[in-house]
């Protein structure tokens, strides 16, 4: 059985909960008192599923404004971007758009996976943002919705399951990752290199 | 995390002694008014916490004296205004034709980045008079040669017009206020200099 | 000795009258203070006169009462006041102390007025801010005589008699709560734009200070506007140090034992955190395209409210220092090559540290560039400041001012592992070098911990505290010991009888005042022996290091002599284990 890697790609407003849901996945743990991002935070986790087994290499982004210019950095070389909204706040709903308008310029291609997320059920009774209305804009955008919590890890671990699922073949994706910078733990004959293989 | 934070506007009242600025603050933060006149020394200022368009914002308004007294008030006071009022009394048309001036100092002074678009309201104030000398069609001509300036008439003593005025303001401010957030991008990436001599060895670039 | 000099009480009883006077130092005034026969012919002597006076404030059924006494005491100050209208004679103060002593309490109203006069009471009687024409006209080298005690206060002019509106605003009960809390903290810290836009204030949130951040930029504005820096004012119970950098003001008002120098040093240090989150071209830069900037998101607080505590009580930050790890010099030698040898086979790394806690374990740098101590301890603050580092690798930028401020290092950051609180910070100028330093960082973690290094340098920090009776100098009960050279101190456990927190902030405050003499720009102490009632103080500073020692009060000049002897054989002998070399790639 082969084993891929995948990079993805954690994005929106701060404090939707993008660590958390990136803590769940990674270590089925949630932090009460989770601090702000600072930077990016990088984390990686195995999965094996029916028929594959898939390395997963995620970028946590810091949601704060500064960082912002720092994001293109982590989503250029992804295989798949995580937009992160709060249901309860309608607000950061609308800025997925602007991530999604931002991931899209860069990462254009067919087998790039974009999915939405709304995070937070766990307080369904403060939700701001209608199901309904996330599900027609991510139709619209060829997107992806889940709603979960990281709090109680509902629909997280199915959010990465549909990551791997839309997986392209093999050799293509080899392909694009070719001009990207590189992810993998740089193979021997890359050290001494430092600017993109061409 | 980053809730939204409440925003400080900036506001400086401008305008000859004796208009009613200080009046129209008074009117305008404590909902009363004191007939006996202040003359204002050097400058003093208010807050007040808005609502504006559920959003709620704080005033900071600047109240200064006499014309006389522009210069040595100093730039720093001017500095980083979100909006500038110029108040007149409609009874005393020296106190109109001054308006002119005062608008180009404040440009001189606080020299804000967009001098053209830089939120200015007038308020003709003391319209309770029964003597009035300047008639509302002169001082709006005039407004709209300024780009527009939004103009409001209102009497400190009655209370007309001042929550109107105020209100008018605190949005110019806001707008001001938000122009700084949209446009700036703040990209981290502005490389060490030099690069060290080792990055310049085996490398393609 | 200062008024405020070693053994001075920490007395906050505002009940007592007649205090320190409360003074106000600019530039010019420290200038002149710094060289009384400043004569030069163009530049016209300032007045000198000082306003003398402190305040109180009490809570009372009509308001705020605000006592204000004025303080015929202390002898006359050569500072130079922000151009007090009626300049104020020493003697004639003097001899109206008495009525002034049964005049000094009126009452303020709440009315909106007194938000102003109440905070420019707090900053020390700046009525003369509100009141005086134009200040250039003031300047007089002759004092008047004070002819009646009213003129101590100044005369409301017939327009300004107004009558006091009684209604309460939100905005000053604000205040009220606001000057409450600045009495109740011991250190309080503002910071605001040149415009008076808030940025941040240590308690609270900082939206509740907007009064409070317009009369401090009124304040500082006013006096630059007379070509003139605005440094520091005291009264008996608080500093108020001002700081304007950039296009920044920070403000701190404390009841600490810190002097204003220490403070302003304090608020350099958190203007360069703020650097290290935007570089200094980028906060010029925005803050000229918009004047009415809005900081606050651009900053993460909890770098700069961390700094605050950590430069309470750790003296990395007064003396500059860092604080190692002591260990042996092989496993220090190992540690570094381990290091060295990693990146040396990624060259993208240009200085790599390792830390537990706040303390330094190794430091290894390329040879042409270096990290001074404060950029080094301002990376100890961040990582210091949240737990977000823990759990996983991380990436992120951060301008180093003291190295340069005008652009980004990229750090990686990443514990050594889950339970350890080593960590390691590998810099580079690439930002794209994560997967590089990710790489080094894999290999100095794996071999560290296959040579068995790890562990002994969790030994080692478990051990890095040492006791005075360890070292067997019974006579010292505690120390500060800095290496200039190498930017490093050492110092050891709080003992007896510095074991309770107000007994370690009281010692705290010896050093303070000890760091205070051996740096006071006027007159500079080499070597300082004092002995008090608590204890005998001990300062020495010397080209290669800058010693603090305290002893018992008893003791005689020959011990001491015999003591400070002894620890430098001690010092001598261990200073390959408490000092680490930096070794370079």
């Amino acid at each position: 059985m082969s084993m891929r890697e995948v990079k993805v790609c954690l994005l929106g407003e701060a404090g939707v909960g993008k660590s958390s849901i990136a803590h769940r996945f990674v270590m089925d743990s949630f932090n009460e008192k989770q601090e702000s991002t600072i930077g990016a935070a990088f984390m990686s986790k195995t999965v094996k599923y029916n028929t594959q087994t898939v390395k997963f290499q995620m970028w946590d982004t810091a949601g704060q404004e500064k960082y912002k210019g720092l994001a293109p950095m982590y989503y250029r070389g992804a295989s798949a971007a995580i937009v992160v909204y709060d249901i309860t706040s309608f607000n950061t709903y609308n800025v997925v758009k602007d991530w999604v308008r931002d991931v899209r310029d860069t990462c254009d291609t067919e087998d790039f996976i974009l999915i939405i997320v709304g995070n937070k059920v766990d307080v369904e009774e403060k939700r701001n943002v209608p199901r309904e209305t996330a599900e027609k804009y991510c139709v619209s955008m060829g997107a992806h919705l889940f709603e979960c919590s990281a709090l109680s890890g509902k629909n997280v671990f199915e959010i990465f399951e549909k990551i791997a699922e839309n997986l392209p073949s093999e050799n293509p994706m080899l392909h694009h990752k070719r001009d990207t910078i590189n992810i993998r733990p740089p193979i021997k004959e890359k050290k001494k290199e430092c600017c993109k293989t061409q | 995390m980053s809730a939204r934070r409440k925003v400080l506007l900036k506001v400086i009242i401008l305008g000859d002694s004796g208009v009613g600025k200080t009046s129209l603050m008074n009117q305008y933060v404590n909902k009363r008014f004191t007939t006996q006149y202040k003359a204002t020394i050097g400058a003093d200022f208010l807050t007040k916490e808005v609502m504006i368009d559920d959003r709620l914002v704080t005033m900071q308004i600047w109240d200064t004296a006499g014309q006389e007294r522009f210069q040595s008030l100093g730039v720093a006071f001017y500095r980083g205004a979100d909006c500038c009022v110029l108040v007149y009394d409609v009874t005393q048309p020296n106190t109109f034709k001054t308006l002119d001036s005062w608008r180009d100092e404040f440009l001189i002074q606080a020299s804000p980045r967009d001098p053209e678009n830089f939120p200015f309201v007038v308020l003709g104030n003391k319209v309770d008079l029964e003597n009035r000398a300047v008639p509302t069609r002169r001082a709006q001509g005039w407004c709209e040669t300024k780009n527009n300036i939004p103009y409001f008439e209102t009497s400190a003593k009655e209370a007309i017009n001042v929550e109107q005025a105020f209100q008018a303001i605190a949005r110019k401010a806001l707008e001001q206020d938000a122009k700084t957030s949209c446009d700036i991008g703040l990209e981290p990436n502005i490389p060490i200099q030099p690069e060290p001599a080792k990055d310049k060895s085996g490398c393609c670039t | 000795m200062a008024t405020n000099g070693p053994h001075r009480s920490g007395n906050t009883n505002q009940s007592s009258r007649l205090s320190r006077p409360t003074r106000i130092f600019s530039k010019q005034t420290s200038e002149d203070a710094n060289n009384e026969t400043n004569n030069t012919p163009d530049k016209p002597r300032t007045m000198t006169t000082a306003l003398y006076g402190r305040f109180d404030l009490e809570e009372c059924d009509e308001g705020v009462k605000i006592n204000h006494v004025w303080d015929s005491e202390s002898g006359l100050p050569t500072s130079r006041l922000i151009n007090e209208k009626r300049p104020i004679s020493p003697s004639a103060a003097r001899r109206d102390s008495h009525w002034l002593a049964q005049q000094a309490s009126f009452s303020i109203d709440p009315d909106m007025d007194s938000d102003v006069a109440l905070m420019e009471d707090i900053l020390g009687e700046t009525q003369s801010i509100k009141h005086s024409p134009d200040p250039l006209e003031e300047i007089s080298q002759e004092r008047p005589q004070l002819d009646s005690p009213n003129q101590l206060f100044p005369i409301p002019t017939e327009e300004s008699q107004e009558e006091p509106i009684t209604e309460t605003l939100s905005s000053s009960s604000n205040f009220r709560n606001i000057e409450k809390e600045l009495k109740l903290n011991k250190k309080n810290v503002f910071i605001l734009s040149e415009s008076g836009k808030p940025i941040y204030s240590r308690y609270g949130d900082e939206d509740h200070a907007v009064h409070l951040f317009g009369i401090m930029q009124a304040f500082i504005a006013f006096v630059e506007d007379n070509k003139d820096e605005l440094l520091y004012f005291s009264t008996d119970t608080h500093n108020f140090v001002f700081v304007h950098k950039g296009p920044l003001i920070l403000v701190c008002i404390a009841n600490t034992y810190e002097y204003p120098d220490q403070i302003r040093l304090q608020m350099n240090m958190l203007y360069n955190q703020i650097i290290s989150q935007i570089t200094n071209t980028q906060l010029n830069r925005v803050f000229q395209e918009y004047r009415n900037f809005d900081l606050r998101r651009w900053l993460t607080d909890r770098f700069l409210s961390s700094l605050i505590e950590l430069m309470d009580e750790d003296p990395s930050y007064l003396l500059q220092a860092i604080r190692c790890i002591p260990m042996n010099n092989t496993l220090r030698e190992n540690i570094n090559s381990t290091i060295i040898q990693a990146g040396n086979k990624n060259k993208k790394v240009l200085f790599t540290l390792l830390i537990a806690n706040t303390r330094l374990i190794a430091y290894v740098r390329h040879k042409s560039y270096k990290l001074g101590p404060s950029d080094i301890l301002l990376l100890f603050n961040m990582v210091h400041s949240t737990t977000s580092f823990k759990n996983s690798e991380n990436w992120t930028p951060v301008c180093l001012p003291d190295f340069d401020n005008r652009g980004y290092m990229y750090a990686h950051i990443s514990y050594v592992n889950e339970t350890s609180a080593m960590y390691l910070i590998l810099l580079s100028t690439n930002r794209e070098a994560f997967f590089d330093l990710k790489e080094t960082h894999t290999t100095i973690v794996e071999k560290l911990n296959s040579h068995g290094y790890l562990q002994k340098i969790e030994k080692s920090i478990r051990y890095a505290d040492y006791t005075m009776p360890q070292i067997k100098v019974p006579e010292v009960r505690h120390f500060i010991f800095k290496n200039f050279r190498l930017n490093q101190y050492t110092m050891p456990l709080y003992g007896p009888p510095y074991v309770d927190e107000k007994e370690r902030e009281r010692l705290y405050g010896q050093y303070l005042y000890l760091n205070h003499n051996l740096y006071k720009p006027t007159r500079p102490a080499k070597i300082i022996y004092t002995v008090g009632p608590k204890e005998t103080l001990f300062a020495w500073i010397h080209k290669e290091f800058e010693w603090y020692a305290v002893f018992d009060p008893l003791i005689s000049k020959p011990s001491a002599v015999d003591a400070i002897n002894k620890l430098c054989r001690w010092m001598k002998n261990t200073k390959d284990e408490l000092f680490l070399r930096p070794a370079t790639y």
